[in-house]
C-alpha cells in the first residue's frame, strides 16, 4: 500500500525516466510507496501504462508519459503535463540511458573496440544520457526553483573506474558526473540538491551481457565485495527515496556508489 | 511492491531498528548526541559511550531511553573494553557500530608537537581500531552489521589548521574502506559519514562561524544541523542500505566533492 498523505515524500511530485524496468522501476515504486505522485517517463509505453496501474491500484499516484528522452519537444511535454496534472514538481531521477546502436532492440550492446565505435552510436549514448539529463534539468528548474527540490542522476561504476569495450557510455557516464558537480554548486543557493548514483544493479542490460558472456560476468562478480548485484526494489529504490527526502537536505554534489563495495573514492 | 511500502511504514512508524542495538561513541558533543537521538528515535536500543565526564551527556538520556550511558576512555583499551562490555550487558549485542571523532582544535602544523600527535592518534584513529576490533567478531558471528564512522572533511580536502585531525581522518577513512573489503561477506557494511560545516554549538570562539563569506562558500548557503549527520548514520545503518559499503559520505552542503 501506499503513503500518499503519511509517507515522508508525501506532497511531493517526482518525474522518474526510463521507468518501464529495472532501475527506474524500482525507484518509482519506492517513492511512490513512501507518498510521492510520480510521473513515469520512458519510451516502453505497455510497461509504463502497467506500473503506473500497479501504483495507482495500491492507493498511489501515477502518470505515464510516453517520451523518448533524447527529444527536446518531449521532455518539455512530460514536465509541463506532469506540472499541470500534479500542480507541482519536487523531484527528478534522470535514470534513462540507451547506448549502442540507436534504435536496437538489445539493452546492452556487445562491447565495442573503440577504434570501430560508430560515431551514431557515440551520439545516441550521449544523447539519451548526459543531453537527456540537462534537458530535463533545465525543463524543471522553472518550477523547482521556488521551493528547492532534488535532482538525482545516474552515473556508472564502470565509468569511475573505467572500462574497455564502452568507452561512448563511460565518457557519457562521466560527464553527467561532471554535471551534476557543477549544477550542485549553481543550483545550491535556491535550495536544489543535485546528488549522483552510481549503481551496480541487476538489469536487463545486465542480464542480457551475463547470457552473452557467463565467465566475464562471473569474473566481474568476484570483483564486487559484497559477491553480488544490487537489487532495483532492495538496494536502489530507498537510496532515491532517502536522497528525495528531507534526509539528505545538507548533502548535495555527491557520488553514491551502491555497488556492493567495488569501487570507493 | 509490499515489501517496499512494509519497509518504508517501518521506518516511518519509528520501528526500523526495532530489536536492534547501537553502539555510539565518541566525544561528547552536538554529533554524537544526534546520532544517538536519531538511532534511539528509529527503534534502537542505543548505548551512547561519552568522553570525558558523563554529566553533560545526561541531557540526551531520556531520548535514548531503554538504552545507556557509558563512560570511556578511547586511550586506555581498559576502557574501551569495559564499556563495550556495559553496552553489550545492558542492551545486547551490538550489530551497529558508530564511531564519532574528535573535533580538532585549530592549531598549524608547525605548531604542534610529538605530544598533541600521540594525543590526537590516540583518540581518533586508535581508540577507532579498539572499538571496532572489540565490535565486530560478534557481528560476524551474527552475520550482519553496520559500521559508521563520523569524521572530519579534511580527511578527504585537507584543512588548514587541522594537520593532524585530517591525518587521521584520512586514516579513519582509508580504514573503513578496507574492514568494509574484508567484512563484505559477512554481510557487515562500513562506511564513514564526513562532517562539512556544522552548526553544532562547538564551534570555537574565534572560529569562522556563520561569516557570511563563510556561508557563501557553502553551495547551499547553510551550515548543517547535528540531526542531518544523524539522518545520513541512519540510512547508512538501515537494512536498506546492505549493498552500500566503503563508501565516504560527505554531509557538507556541498563544500568538496569526489
Amino acid at each position: 500500500m501506499m503513503h500518499a498523505t503519511t509517507g515522508r515524500l508525501a506532497g511531493k511530485v517526482a518525474i522518474v525516466t526510463g521507468a518501464g524496468r529495472g532501475i527506474g522501476k524500482g525507484a518509482a515504486k519506492a517513492l511512490a510507496a513512501a507518498g510521492a505522485r510520480v510521473a513515469l517517463a520512458s519510451r516502453s509505453e505497455g510497461p509504463l501504462a502497467e506500473l503506473a496501474a500497479e501504483i495507482r491500484d495500491l492507493g498511489g499516484y501515477a502518470l505515464a508519459l510516453p517520451c523518448d528522452v533524447g527529444v527536446r519537444a518531449d521532455v518539455d511535454r512530460v514536465v509541463t503535463t506532469t506540472a499541470e496534472t500534479y500542480g507541482r514538481i519536487d523531484i527528478l531521477v534522470n535514470n534513462a540511458q540507451s547506448w549502442g546502436p540507436p534504435g536496437a532492440k538489445a539493452v546492452a550492446p556487445p562491447p565495442t573496440a573503440f577504434e570501430e565505435l560508430p560515431e551514431e552510436w557515440w551520439d545516441h549514448t550521449f544523447q539519451t544520457g548526459v543531453k537527456a539529463t540537462f534537458y530535463f534539468c533545465q525543463a524543471v528548474f522553472p518550477h523547482i526553483k521556488g521551493h528547492g527540490g532534488k535532482i538525482i542522476n545516474f552515473g556508472s561504476p564502470a565509468a569511475v573506474a573505467g572500462r574497455p569495450g564502452m568507452v561512448d557510455y563511460g565518457a557519457n557516464k562521466e560527464a553527467i558526473r561532471g554535471l551534476t558537480k557543477s549544477l550542485a554548486r549553481e543550483w545550491g543557493p535556491y535550495g536544489i540538491n543535485v546528488n549522483v548514483i552510481c549503481p551496480v544493479v541487476e538489469t536487463d542490460a545486465l542480464r542480457e551481457a551475463r547470457q552473452r558472456e557467463p565467465n566475464r560476468a562471473e569474473a566481474a562478480l568476484e570483483t564486487v565485495p559484497m559477491r553480488r548485484l544490487g537489487d532495483s526494489d532492495r538496494d536502489a529504490g530507498p537510496l532515491v527515496v532517502f536522497l528525495a527526502s528531507p534526509e539528505s537536505d545538507y548533502l548535495t554534489g555527491h557520488t553514491f556508489m551502491l555497488d556492493g563495495g567495488r569501487v570507493m573514492i | 511492491m509490499t515489501s517496499v511500502a512494509e519497509s518504508h511504514r517501518a521506518s516511518h512508524s519509528g520501528q526500523q531498528f526495532r530489536g536492534r542495538v547501537a553502539f555510539v561513541c565518541g566525544a561528547d558533543t552536538g554529533i554524537s548526541h544526534a546520532v544517538a537521538q536519531a538511532l534511539a528515535a528509529r527503534g534502537a536500543r542505543v548505548a551512547l559511550a561519552v568522553v570525558g565526564k558523563s554529566a553533560p551527556a545526561k541531557a540526551v538520556a531520556p531520548s535514548i531511553d531503554g538504552g545507556a550511558l557509558l563512560p570511556i576512555d578511547l586511550r586506555l583499551p581498559d576502557s574501551v573494553n569495559a564499556a563495550v562490555t556495559g553496552a553489550r550487558a545492558a542492551c545486547g549485542p551490538i550489530e551497529i557500530l558508530v564511531n564519532c571523532t574528535e573535533a580538532p582544535i585549530e592549531k598549524s602544523f608547525l605548531e604542534t608537537d610529538e605530544t598533541h600527535w600521540r594525543e590526537l592518534v590516540q583518540v581518533s584513529l586508535f581508540g577507532v581500531f579498539r572499538v571496532t576490533q572489540l565490535v565486530i567478531p560478534e557481528m560476524i558471528e551474527r552475520g550482519f552489521g553496520r559500521v559508521v564512522n563520523i569524521t572530519s572533511d579534511a580527511g578527504r580536502v585537507g584543512g588548514a589548521g587541522q594537520a593532524i585531525d585530517a591525518g587521521c581522518a584520512g586514516g579513519v577513512i582509508a580504514f573503513t574502506k578496507t574492514i568494509a573489503r574484508e567484512l563484505a561477506r559477512s554481510s557487515i557494511t562500513a562506511n564513514t559519514v564526513c562532517c562539512g560545516p556544522m552548526d553544532d554549538q562547538t564551534a570555537k570562539p574565534g572560529a569562522a562561524g556563520d561569516s557570511e563569506a563563510r556561508l557563501r562558500s557553502i553551495p547551499l548557503r547553510r551550515l548543517g544541523q547535528p540531526s542531518e549527520i544523524g539522518a545520513a548514520v541512519a540510512f547508512l545503518a538501515s537494512e536498506e542500505a546492505g549493498f552500500i559499503t566503503g563508501q565516504t559520505l560527505s554531509v557538507n552542503g556541498g563544500t568538496s566533492m569526489s
